[in-house]
């Protein structure tokens, strides 16, 4: 027990790496149910996919990586890559599947999502087999680079991804709350028939807010590959619902409570495995999720929302 | 019936039938006369392909049988919680797990016991029930997405359970437990024995099997005429409403989802027995989505429904693995499908399809082609979001053209290849297809709003 408390503070921090990465992905989930009131439940999914379009592109460039091309273009690249191929995945899901189930029955849309989950899954399967891909990250950035804080050590490709993590979420906070597309996206939020009186063009920005959500989770795909330098097609399911998780701790809906609620999960979930057991990790934060929803259903930062009679 | 269109209530629409129901003997054998054509309409071909598996079937085809049947028995315990009850169960799956594994531990030699089947079978289903249960009591405050993102994570967390548990640790006893057999599962699980008979041949477990469906399905069509099937329907069309006329939510929801997990562990434990072997990989996604798809096509609520559907999705498959039949299946159903759709005309679909095939024929013959197939695979998709953004009608024909083709061509090169991904790429496209094009199912009435 005095071992693994002594490993605390270095739990702490890989808990604030994991914690960053589950924010970007709860807040694909906040930002579609702020403004749909639906679930994605694919949205681990499209994350998945977004490792694998990293995994491809890194796969690609390694001869240029080897030759000489630096670290940091390479993964701009790769960011770049994921987050356009998962936006125009978002895109399409939106399009072929959640516009038309969208007046259906009340069960229709959680149900199509199931199907392209499913879909996803086995279509990255036929396209890229059901091995275990390992990432070279030693090719973008060396595993000795990082810096020691005491007993604490925190390697370059953990910082990088908290940085680039913060760096997202600022620009994703600065187009939701300074820009026309965000105005428009938090009056649909608000009311969407009184949205579309008001001339806010909403199949428009519906689709926008998908490919929002999803190219943060093609980046969070590319991040965790980075740290954990292995990718394959199921990684998506337990991410799915962590991300949900977070954002249900912080109030599905509230930007900065998907901030809060990551690196809360994250914490606890490096914390727990470190403790108690790595077993059994995923199955603290389902407990995590389902004392949540009982305690504070709303979540840290939600508003309770009076259902409408 | 002369029905209005807006604002009609199948309670309502039902009443004057309902008057002149006498409320005797025979008045209820009157009712279930009439209610007879439709079980007849899906009772007679039951039983008949039934008859002619027992008769003529070799062990495969008893087998697919089998299959229909548990599917059946699953279809129907899901379809009174999501169809009847409207609760979104995305964690069913784990009440057919629960089952099979505590048959599995009561009958095996995993912990050397080998309780007798009127002990294992009782214990299997209060082991699912009080799984339904524990799950049940916190997630009946939740709405419909909390519920659903809910027991779709518990569906996960048995899985992983049923893996991690090869190496419980008992720290009293400082030894580790191998419970569940981790990937590897549990194996020699005896067959169910009753006065000294067990099923030996695939046509015994048949038997057996379409036995259990038909006890369920009695259990559950007198559930569904019950009041308390109406109590759930009422609480399925308005949760509020039915608190506020007095019906008892709380418990209605908790007896749904225990009556359902209560069959899905029977389901569990048969099929553990005649499996003779429970895995991890019996209980992930893609059964859930097969027990979905299928009370979807049938028709959410209905059980005659719930039975077609499980037949088909336990059968359709099975033509998928022979090539030949599965591409007649995928060719004659697209065309089908595209012709009664009637947004497409015919004409392009045939010329399309033609020189699709030839395409592939010629292009399969050659080198590699996996990496084109791909490429198709992921411009499929694309193609068909944008085929509604062309208005001007020859591009529309052109594209339809080349959509047609790119699907035949990503089927011949592809999918064709690999039919174990081939069967659940089409399910999930396929259930993503029924919510859009009809989402009421082939036996489920349209829904009508009160406006």
């Amino acid at each position: 027990m005095g071992d693994s408390l002594s490993h605390l503070p270095q739990q702490l921090a890989n808990g604030l790496t994991l914690g960053a990465v589950y924010a970007l992905i709860a807040l694909g989930y906040s930002l579609v149910y702020g403004v749909l009131r639906l679930l994605n439940f694919a949205h681990g999914e499209v994350y998945m996919v977004g490792a694998f379009i990293g995994y491809g592109v890194l796969s690609l460039l390694d001869p240029a990586l080897a030759a000489g091309l630096p670290g940091w273009l390479g993964l701009t690249a790769m960011l770049l890559a994921a987050m356009l191929g998962c936006g125009l995945l978002g895109a399409l899901i939106e399009r072929l599947v959640y516009r038309p189930l969208r007046h259906t029955h009340r069960l229709a849309p959680l149900l199509g999502a199931l199907g392209i989950a499913f879909v996803l899954q086995h279509g990255v399967l036929l396209l890229a087999s059901a091995r275990h891909r390992a990432i070279h990250a030693e090719l973008i950035l060396p595993a000795a680079l990082g810096f020691e804080l005491g007993s604490v050590r925190l390697s370059a490709a953990r910082l990088l991804v908290i940085g680039i993590a913060l760096l997202l979420l600022a620009a994703l906070s600065l187009l939701v709350y300074r820009t026309r597309m965000g105005r428009a996206l938090r009056a649909i939020g608000a009311d969407p028939e009184a949205a579309a009186m008001l001339g806010v063009p909403v199949e428009r920005v519906v689709s926008q807010t998908f490919v929002l959500g999803s190219a943060l989770a093609g980046a969070a795909g590319v991040l965790v590959g980075l740290v954990f330098t292995k990718v394959w097609h199921l990684m998506g399911v337990a991410a799915g619902l962590k991300g949900f998780t977070a954002a249900v701790l912080g109030g599905i809906g509230s930007l900065p409570g998907a901030l809060l609620g990551g690196l809360l999960l994250g914490i606890a979930e490096s914390v727990s495995t470190g403790v108690i057991s790595p077993t059994y990790s995923d199955l603290i934060v389902f407990g995590v999720l389902i004392v949540a929803l009982l305690v504070r259903p709303s979540g840290l930062f939600g508003k309770r929302a009076q259902p409408k009679v | 019936m002369n029905t209005p269109t807006i604002g009609h209530e199948e309670w309502a629409v039902e009443l004057e039938a309902r008057r002149d129901w006498r409320r005797d003997r025979w008045g209820w054998l009157q009712h279930q006369a009439r209610q007879a054509p439709s079980a007849a309409l899906v009772g007679l071909p039951l039983a008949l392909a039934l008859a002619l598996a027992l008769l003529f079937g070799n062990d495969y085809i008893l087998r697919v049988a089998g299959t229909a049947c548990i599917y059946g028995v699953l279809a129907m315990g899901l379809t009174l919680v999501v169809g009847q009850a409207g609760l979104l169960d995305l964690g069913y799956v784990a009440y057919f797990g629960v089952g099979a594994y505590a048959y599995a531990l009561l009958a095996s030699p995993q912990l050397g016991l080998h309780t007798p089947i009127w002990l294992a079978l009782p214990a299997a289903i209060g082991a699912a029930m009080a799984a339904g249960l524990l799950l049940g009591v916190p997630g009946l405050r939740l709405n419909d997405d909390y519920l659903g993102i809910v027991t779709l994570g518990f569906g996960q967390v048995i899985v992983l359970l049923a893996l991690k548990l090869d190496r419980l640790a008992l720290p009293w006893a400082g030894a580790t437990l191998d419970l569940t057999g981790g990937p590897n599962g549990i194996l020699g699980i005896d067959p169910p024995r009753l006065l000294g008979w067990a099923p030996a041949t695939q046509g015994h477990w048949l038997l057996v099997l379409a036995a259990t469906l038909l006890a369920v399905l009695a259990l559950a069509s007198r559930v569904v005429d019950a009041p308390l099937g109406q109590a759930w329907r009422a609480l399925r069309e308005d949760p509020l409403a039915a608190a506020a006329m007095g019906l008892p939510v709380t418990r209605l929801r908790l007896l749904a989802v225990s009556s359902g997990a209560a069959i899905a562990g029977l389901a569990g434990a048969l099929f553990a027995g005649w499996q003779g072997a429970i895995f991890p990989v019996n209980l992930d996604l893609s059964l859930l989505l097969t027990l979905y798809a299928a009370i979807l096509i049938g028709g959410l609520g209905s059980l005659p429904g719930a039975l077609v559907g499980a037949a088909l999705l336990a059968a359709l498959p099975e033509i998928l693995r022979d090539p030949a039949l599965g591409r007649a299946l995928v060719y004659g159903g697209g065309a089908l499908a595209l012709i009664l759709w009637r947004r497409w005309p015919g004409a392009a679909l045939l010329a399309a399809g033609g020189c699709g095939i030839a395409i592939a024929a010629s292009l399969a013959t050659q080198a590699d082609v996996t990496l084109a197939g791909n490429l198709a695979l992921v411009a499929l998709p694309i193609v068909l979001a944008a085929l509604p953004l062309v208005r001007r009608p020859w591009q529309r024909l052109g594209l339809q053209a080349f959509t047609l083709v790119l699907a035949t061509f990503a089927w011949e090169t592809r999918l064709a290849a690999e039919p174990g991904l081939a069967r659940p790429l089409l399910l999930g496209v396929a259930l993503i297809a029924m919510l859009i094009v009809r989402p009421h199912g082939l036996f489920g009435r349209q829904r009508v709003t009160v406006v």
